[in-house]
């Protein structure tokens, strides 16, 4: 049974870290307008989180090191300080976003004032965090995500074309869109490597205690909460170019996300899929509220350990909590949640490369990993995945000028 | 506005009213839920609003006066047509 629970760490970080409303949105927004075509993007960015994400858990465990620990030491002082600032400043627009659509989705389940469902909603969201010890978070958060299968069964009940589907793994560009295309390709891809999901997961892997014993479940863990996620992905893609493609919809709102669940099921199908979207996006605000925590005692060499009671971790409980107050007030502003999102993925797309190169080289580090340092095949995948991110980066913000982020 | 965003703004459009449509479809059909119908339809509404209102304080390219004038209307015409269901949800 344990076992079976440690695999909560790696759903609740897939699910929250890229089935989150930037992805939900952005995915369905990508079926809309090319069908299965960009199916291919979703499989080369789970391949490249499985790597990295199995990479960052295997050096928490056997260096007891999680990410920005190796990142001053890889990049230096200075570049280690702006990937700390940028990394925070990403995990408080995400968050804000996040925040924004728990807001959304109250508002349509209950019929609450938004604003109110705003306020009212992180403040629950900040108890939970603040009383529960994290293995209770991921389980939490991890099992109330797997609501979003409601998405998967609609999009077997709505019988695609699974020929057209498998042909979508391999990229074929539509005549005269090419950068549209191209941007919902980098941002799928962005959305699957979002930073803070490596921040919490090998923070996570610390959390639970494990060691070098523990390899077995880290590659376990990783692969399967990303297949998972990758797989719900895949079904938004397919709601998207089912449902809203044949209609010329294009998806711009968090509410519309849901209808497609509806389709086949009506009611019931409806509300498991808000509760769904609810569990990722708040699983989401908690991964990214804990990061910015994490992140900034990791980097100071502070204490931090969500398990103990926050009186001794000061510094630890006062940086999450201020990134979720921020974040609170932030969203209150009235900025879009989508808004907020949509830019958060390509900045976090731009800042990709300090984050996964340092991964990449303690991993890859027989001096800190001896043994269970990265092999042939490892280094070769990682590599090969790092210059596509490095690409990705380049491309981000030219393509969002020039899709006026991704408007048709 | 140049013939690209206005073109942008008319498929948006067409769109928001094919999800109006659909929208309209699933709540005769009963599968949406009150409370998601009157938020769904103050958000579509919402939208309507914000490309209403964009459309009002353009100026047309030469040449463009005709389109934009369209565009407005499908705008205002979207806009009422979101007003009757949400007042018929309520």
């Amino acid at each position: 049974m344990k076992k079976v629970l440690q695999l909560t760490l790696g759903i609740m970080t897939a699910l929250g870290g890229f089935v989150d409303l930037g992805q939900i949105v952005f995915t369905m927004q990508a079926g809309a307008l090319f069908g299965y075509r960009l199916m291919w993007s979703i499989g080369l960015g789970a391949v490249a989180i499985i790597v990295y994400m199995e990479m960052c858990g295997r050096v928490a465990a056997v260096a007891q090191e999680p990410v920005f620990a190796i990142v001053p030491r890889r990049l230096g002082k200075r570049l280690g300080l702006l990937t700390l600032v940028a990394s925070n400043l990403l995990n408080l627009l995400t968050c804000a976003a996040e925040l924004g659509a728990i807001a959304i989705v109250i508002h349509l389940f209950t019929g609450l004032n938004e604003r109110f469902a705003l306020v009212a909603g992180s403040l629950i969201l900040g108890v939970i965090v603040w009383v529960l010890k994290f293995q209770w978070i991921e389980r939490t958060f991890g099992l109330s995500g797997l609501l979003m299968i409601v998405f998967g069964v609609a999009a077997w009940q709505l019988h695609p074309d699974w020929g057209a589907a498998a042909s979508g793994l391999l990229p074929t560009v539509p005549a005269g869109k090419t950068a549209l295309y191209a941007y919902f390709a980098v941002g799928i891809f962005s959305a699957l490597l979002m930073e803070y999901e490596v921040h919490f997961y090998s923070s996570g892997a610390i959390e639970e205690g494990w060691t070098a014993k523990d390899l077995p479940e880290n590659t376990i863990v990783s692969m399967s909460g990303i297949l998972l996620g990758s797989l719900l992905t895949c079904a938004l893609l397919i709601l998207g170019a089912i449902v809203f493609l044949p209609r010329a919809i294009f998806p711009d709102l968090l509410s519309t996300t849901a209808l497609p669940a509806a389709l086949p099921f009506g009611l019931t199908a409806l509300r498991l899929a808000l509760l769904g979207i609810l569990a990722c996006v708040a699983s989401a605000a908690v991964e990214t509220a804990l990061s910015g925590g994490y992140n900034i005692c990791q980097f100071y060499g502070l204490k931090w350990d969500k398990n103990l009671p926050p009186r001794e971790v000061p510094e630890f409980t006062k940086s999450w909590v201020g990134t979720l107050v921020l974040a609170l007030m932030l969203a209150l502003i009235g900025i879009k949640p989508l808004t907020l999102v949509n830019f958060s993925i390509i900045f976090g797309m731009v800042i990709m490369p300090l984050t996964y190169y340092p991964i990449l080289k303690a991993a890859g580090d027989p001096a800190l990993m001896g043994e269970h340092a990265s092999g042939k095949v490892q280094q070769v995948l990682g590599w090969i995945f790092f210059g596509v991110i490095v690409v990705a980066a380049v491309v981000a913000i030219p393509l969002m000028v020039i899709t006026h982020s991704g408007q048709p | 506005m140049t013939p690209e965003q206005l073109g942008s703004e008319l498929r948006a459009l067409r769109s928001l009213s094919a999800e109006t449509e659909l929208f309209r479809t699933m709540l005769i059909d009963g599968r949406v839920t009150k409370r998601f119908a009157q938020g769904h339809a103050r958000y579509l509404r919402e939208t309507a609003a914000e490309h209403g209102k964009k459309l009002t304080r353009a100026r047309a390219a030469p040449g463009l006066e005709g389109e934009l004038a369209h565009a407005r209307d499908v705008a205002t015409t979207l806009g009422h047509v979101l007003d009757i269901l949400s007042a018929q949800i309520q």
